[in-house]
């Protein structure tokens, strides 16, 4: 186990590498990208001004030098300056960071009850009406673009339903800035963030389950004299579980990420509205720093899925050791 | 005939699939006493399986549908019993073991566990009690330190051990019938020797009665008191072991006799196969469902359904010839062979 998770860390190195070099080449050669000028606004930038704004952030160096500073930085925490605020990165961050990380909970908590709540019914009712409702549901949810179902969910439950109810009942449709929101303010992002997972677990669920059901063992349960019930909530569900847990526990990772788009729409003060407002901005160092920490969340995530994984199934624990 | 811990009685389940009925069991009847071990032999798709996870009441109801017959358990009917009720039997009374131990056994739970379940819920064990017996029953059945190996999980154990974690789980609750679907079909044959004994040694002690469904005749030979022969969903040929193998009656038992392999043969005398496929359940042949691959059908085998005649005792043929003079496996095979 612990060879495992040598073995899993040390491949984090090529993947940040990539990753952080990438993104400096993007900084560096992406057209119109004037960090000076985005930063001095409608004023026009003298040479002397660009050299001294330059040089204060270290601009004028190549980027390779760049990256070697952020690199050596890195090591002690620093994440650098932001150029368009002056604040540090790493400050801006973990102001923003408590946002996308309460939000994501929530929508992992719907994920998790709905999605496996909506898969197991549908396993169980096979070809019913709750069966077909769930699957179209799931096959609307996959295909809607995230965006539009915030906007959607904004109109219906934020302005249609406050106009409907004469403001008695609605739902906010947009984060409030500042102190961390009170639990309505949660319910139509997560709930679009969670959309599309929702739906994949959902279908992942129903197929496992599926397939488990028409196991030897189950055939082996019931020839024990064991309930439907007992079955499903202890030989079934056990093993359909495990494909389903390990997704949820990626989209986890992914959730930290992802959120750049629903936070956009629903001005959630988090990490991924500051970075596509860095991007606006030209603001590289707070890009570059919230992906490196997204770039940690992820990859730290996704090791300790892996690593519950093994106490879900006993065949990974024990080919691992044996090996 | 009190006796009787099990009667069958002209049982037939029929599956309505979309493309037709499919007779899967088409009249099955038989008994078992206790101590007895019936033999239910048959080609894939004859009907065994589905006779005993009828009895089981394993099978998906629809599909499945029990079209008529009865199935006594000291005299009272299961196919009548609720699900709860039958729940108290399933594993209890009555216990299965299955064809493939690979897969028949929850790959994430210990085996302990497994072990332990029938006698947490028929015998109202505490999990402690029941894990203590879950060792003294893979001792029973053979398995060294069973002390450690309660705690391991099923792929950590072979084959031939798991089919052995399988009977020991089907001895659990101290069944009144064993009913083995094919047990070593899926073992090493040094293996299936071993389960075989097994489960002999385990009815010495416990005096249960055992279906043994097989198509291996040396098993049935070996084990049985009883034989069953079936064919397409129906009973061919029905009576002690010692009647079927020294007079056996039916075409068909004769051709799973002729496959058989013996040590005594010689090279000049060939295997005797069974030519053809099994019929299609949905769409049955005409008159007596063995004629096409019967070498010796006549006329009326193609027109008439065969009824059942009674040769000896409690010896049945179903065959329009059986129990005539002459009609033996020797005379006839020595007449086709001429012929050919």
């Amino acid at each position: 186990m612990l060879k495992y998770i040598i073995k899993r860390v040390l491949q984090f190195i090529p993947v940040f590498f990539g990753v952080t070099l990438i993104l400096f080449l993007i900084a560096n050669y992406m057209p119109g990208s004037d960090p000076v000028q985005m930063k001095v606004g409608e004023k026009k930038v003298t040479p002397e001004l660009r050299k001294q704004i330059e040089t204060e952030y270290g601009l004028n160096r190549p980027w390779y030098v760049q990256y070697g500073d952020y690199l050596y930085k890195l090591t002690k925490g620093d994440l650098g300056i932001s150029i368009s605020t002056g604040r540090p990165v790493s400050e801006i961050l973990s102001e923003k960071y408590p946002f996308t990380i309460k939000l994501a909970l929530v929508a992992i908590i719907f994920e998790i009850i709905f999605g496996i709540l909506a898969g197991v019914i549908s396993a169980i009712k096979q070809r019913t009406f709750w069966d077909v409702f769930v699957t179209l549901l799931t096959s609307i949810s996959v295909s809607l673009p995230v965006f539009w179902l915030g906007l959607l969910l904004q109109y219906f439950f934020g302005i249609w339903l406050k106009e409907k109810t004469g403001g008695a009942f609605y739902l906010p449709i947009s984060g409030a800035e500042g102190a961390l929101p009170t639990w309505e303010y949660y319910v139509l992002p997560s709930l679009t963030l969670a959309a599309v997972s929702m739906a994949y677990a959902a279908r992942i669920m129903r197929s496992q389950l599926m397939e488990v059901m028409s196991m030897d063992y189950v055939r082996t349960a019931r020839a024990k004299g064991l309930s439907g019930r007992k079955i499903l909530f202890s030989h079934e569900m056990k093993n359909a579980l495990i494909p389903v847990v390990t997704f949820i526990g990626m989209d986890f990772g992914a959730m930290f990420a992802g959120a750049v788009l629903t936070e956009t729409v629903f001005n959630w003060p988090g990490v991924g509205f500051t970075i596509y407002r860095a991007i606006s901005a030209r603001d590289f160092q707070v890009v570059i720093g919230g992906v490196t920490v997204i770039l940690f969340a992820v990859m730290i995530i996704n090791l300790i899925v892996d690593i519950s994984y093994a106490f879900l199934d006993p065949r990974i624990r024990f080919t691992g050791s044996e090996e | 005939m009190s006796d009787n811990i099990l009667e069958v009685k002209d049982l037939k389940m029929y599956f309505h699939t979309r493309d037709g009925v499919v007779k899967a069991v088409n009249g099955v009847s038989y008994d078992l006493k206790k101590n007895q071990t019936l033999g239910i032999v048959g080609e894939s798709g004859s009907g065994k399986s589905v006779t005993a996870m009828t009895i089981m009441r394993l099978i998906q109801m629809p599909p499945g549908h029990i079209e008529g017959g009865e199935v006594l358990y000291n005299g009272q009917s299961i196919l009548d019993l609720s699900e709860d009720e039958m729940r108290k039997i399933r594993g209890n009374k009555i216990a299965m073991i299955f064809q493939d131990p690979m897969t028949s056994l929850n790959p994430v739970y210990r085996v302990g566990r497994q072990l332990a379940e029938p006698l947490m819920i028929h015998k109202g064990m505490k999990k402690k009690e029941a894990l203590a017996r879950a060792v003294e029953l893979l001792r029973l059945v053979g398995i060294p330190h069973p002390e450690e190996r309660v705690k391991d999980y099923p792929h950590q154990f072979s084959g031939g051990m798991r089919q052995r974690v399988m009977i020991a789980m089907a001895l659990a609750c101290d069944p009144d019938i064993l009913i083995a679907d094919e047990p070593t079909t899926a073992l090493d044959v040094t293996i299936q020797a071993q389960i075989i004994e097994l489960m002999q040694d385990v009815q010495q002690r416990t005096g249960n009665a055992i279906i043994m469904i097989t198509h291996d005749l040396g098993v049935v030979a070996d084990m049985a008191d009883n034989v069953l022969v079936m064919y397409a969903g129906k009973p061919v040929e029905y009576g002690t072991t010692e009647e079927v193998f020294k007079k056996p009656s039916h075409p068909y038992t004769w051709g799973l006799m002729g496959s058989l392999p013996r040590a005594d043969m010689t090279e000049k005398e060939p295997l005797m196969p069974i030519h053809g496929m099994p019929p299609s359940l949905v769409d049955l042949p005409s008159g007596c469902s063995f004629h096409p691959r019967c070498p010796y059908a006549k006329d009326i085998c193609r027109t008439e359904v065969p009824s059942t005649h009674v040769i000896e005792g409690m010896h049945t043929a179903t065959c329009h010839f059986a129990g005539e003079s002459g009609f033996t496996r020797e005379v006839m095979e020595k007449e086709v062979g001429q012929s050919e």
